[in-house]
């Protein structure tokens, strides 16, 4: 409620990550967002736009860290590019007996002397992970009890936006990936 | 997920702050750069670099392999032993109760809700008998092996045989048969603690039915009574078990459940014939009936392939009361039998125990089996 201070961590999962201590500049590859990052997310009752930090870096970092990572997979955004991110809005609603968390992202992006290519993503998650359902099942022993592993396997309103995050942005470097010129 | 995290809070605390210092460094620096004051640039960024020496990377996350068999079917043989207490022995412990009712009878047995008094006195006390059931093991687990879906059942059943004797000579005997199962059907989230431990978290519905059918002859009396007593109910169920890997073909675990309901029945029915007549007590409508109680559960299972042996030694315990507030219906071919139907049922019942006092005493038993079993992945 009041002390509730939502962060994000948002990354692209990669399997078997490789070890790194240093993410390189590429003064070539040009990431313009918005706002820092993570634009906004309709807070859970009030409905109110938040800009909310990710404790992993701004769009810049992610992608010049993704770079830094595995530049095999990127030969050809490498030699130059530009991506413009024109919409990424995480949103959390809670109304009375269900709660909705939903992704949208949308980007453009040219690599090298391409075209400007357009990449849209929306996902979302409906559950029964409400305050209010929590608040009804606190009132007796049992349904809390019951109510506490579900929200344990559905992870709370964070935990629903990171993933959905982390998706979108997982997606959003495929396409990168498929249109750098990944060899497999 | 949530003792993972506070383990990370407890212990990782260096390793998340450095990587959030990082990357300010290096957004600072990406700044600096563009403002062409790159010897600052490169100075941040190898600060940077420093505070990066434990890497993220080398955090061991620990995951499940993926499965390539989601089903777990399999059959156990379970051999159980029960003891039960609860309720009043009026006989011994509350004198003024037999004088009140005229005569003494037996000590209740503590399954069965009603008990027909029976005279004489003498007393052997019924041993239960050797008991042994097969039952199904089904189990579920998803792709990831994050969550599944569990099936198990407990079966117990036992028949006690006693006599009773006037100055030596037996005039009486009786069969008392127990029997019990229970169905447990619940999900189960898998969590990771570390490479060696693992919890699962299931909630789930349990629902259990005993039922206790007696049967008494008195050839001193000229009198048989027969009597079947059936007590169900219906619970919400919550558990956990911890896993522990000794080896990677042998692992031990350890876990129980909590089950409490309110939602629960009780029917019974009882005859007796005598050289007056026959009469038949039996509820009007089921009585309401509370149950709450315990599994404790612990074993070792033995995975060879897609085959696993497990030995479970499981312990159940039951806490019951049943609102007696409601009076039998009685049926009797005259009046005589009428009569004696009411009495018996007045001296033999529970509500003589609550007589006065309004407070009736919960029984309870508990049931102990060792399971050995064998499953197979498909």
């Amino acid at each position: 409620m009041g002390c509730y201070s939502p962060s994000l961590r948002i990354y692209r999962p990669y399997p078997d990550e490789v070890t790194f201590t240093k993410v390189d500049f590429f003064p070539k590859v040009i990431v313009l967002a918005p706002t820092e990052f993570p634009e906004a997310l309709l807070d859970h009752d009030l409905r109110r736009k938040k800009i909310l930090k990710n404790e992993y870096g701004n769009w810049e970092s992610l992608v010049y860290k993704e770079l830094s990572l595995h530049p095999k997979n990127y030969p050809k955004l490498l030699q130059g590019g530009k991506i413009q991110i024109l919409e990424f809005e995480l949103s959390s609603v809670d109304s009375c007996f269900s709660h909705k968390a939903s992704v949208k992202l949308k980007a453009e992006y040219s690599i090298g002397n391409e075209a400007l290519r357009y990449f849209e993503y929306e996902d979302q998650s409906k559950n029964y992970n409400s305050n209010c359902i929590l608040g009804l099942s606190s009132l007796t022993l049992v349904p809390l009890l019951w109510f506490i592993p579900y929200l344990g396997f559905q992870g709370n309103s964070e935990d629903q936006l990171n993933q959905l995050g982390r998706n979108a942005i997982s997606a959003f470097f495929l396409e990168l990936e498929k249109n750098s010129g990944k060899s497999n | 997920m949530r003792l993972f995290f506070l383990l990370i809070i407890l212990f990782g605390q260096n390793t998340f702050g450095t990587e959030v210092e990082a990357l300010k460094k290096e957004e600072e620096a990406r700044s600096l750069r563009r403002q062409g004051r790159i010897s600052e640039a490169l100075e941040l960024e190898k600060q940077a670099e420093n505070l990066r020496i434990v890497p993220i990377s080398q955090i061991e996350t620990p995951s499940f392999p993926s499965l390539t068999k989601n089903w777990n079917i399999g059959v156990a043989l379970q051999s159980n032993q029960a003891i039960d207490s609860g309720g009043q022995n009026w006989f011994t412990n509350v004198p003024n109760v037999w004088f009140q009712s005229g005569s003494p009878y037996h000590p209740r047995f503590p399954f069965a809700y009603q008990n027909k008094s029976d005279l004489p006195i003498s007393w052997i006390k019924p041993e239960p008998g050797a008991n042994g059931a097969f039952v199904p093991v089904i189990s579920y687990r998803s792709q990831d092996q994050k969550w599944g879906i569990r099936y198990r059942t407990t079966r117990y059943q036992t028949d006690f045989f006693g006599v009773t004797s006037s100055s030596g000579g037996v005039v009486g005997r009786e069969a008392i048969r127990f029997g019990y199962q229970d169905h447990k059907l619940h999900l189960e989230i898998h969590e990771i603690l570390s490479s060696d431990w693992r919890v699962s978290w299931n909630f789930g519905l349990r629902y259990a039915q005993w039922d206790t059918g007696f049967n008494k002859t008195n050839t001193e009396f000229n009198r048989g009574s027969f009597g079947l007593e059936t007590s169900r109910y219906l619970a919400p169920q919550l558990g956990f078990i911890f896993h522990y890997n000794l080896s990677s073909n042998l692992s031990l675990f350890f876990g129980g459940d909590l089950f409490f309901s309110t939602l629960g029945q009780l029917q019974y029915r009882s005859d007796l014939i005598e050289a007056s007549g026959f009469s038949r007590t039996s509820s009007r409508e089921p009585l309401a009936l509370n149950a709450y109680g315990l599994d404790i559960r612990t074993g070792l299972e033995v995975p060879i392939g897609s085959d696993k042996l497990f030995f479970i030694w499981e312990s159940n315990s039951t806490i019951w009361r049943a609102n007696e507030s409601h009076y039998p219906n009685f049926f009797a071919s005259s009046e005589d039998s009428y009569r004696k139907s009411i009495s018996e049922y007045y001296r033999s019942s529970a509500i003589y125990e609550s007589d006065g006092s309004k407070k009736v005493l919960s029984r309870s038993f508990g049931i102990g089996t060792i399971m050995l079993g064998y499953s197979h992945a498909i």
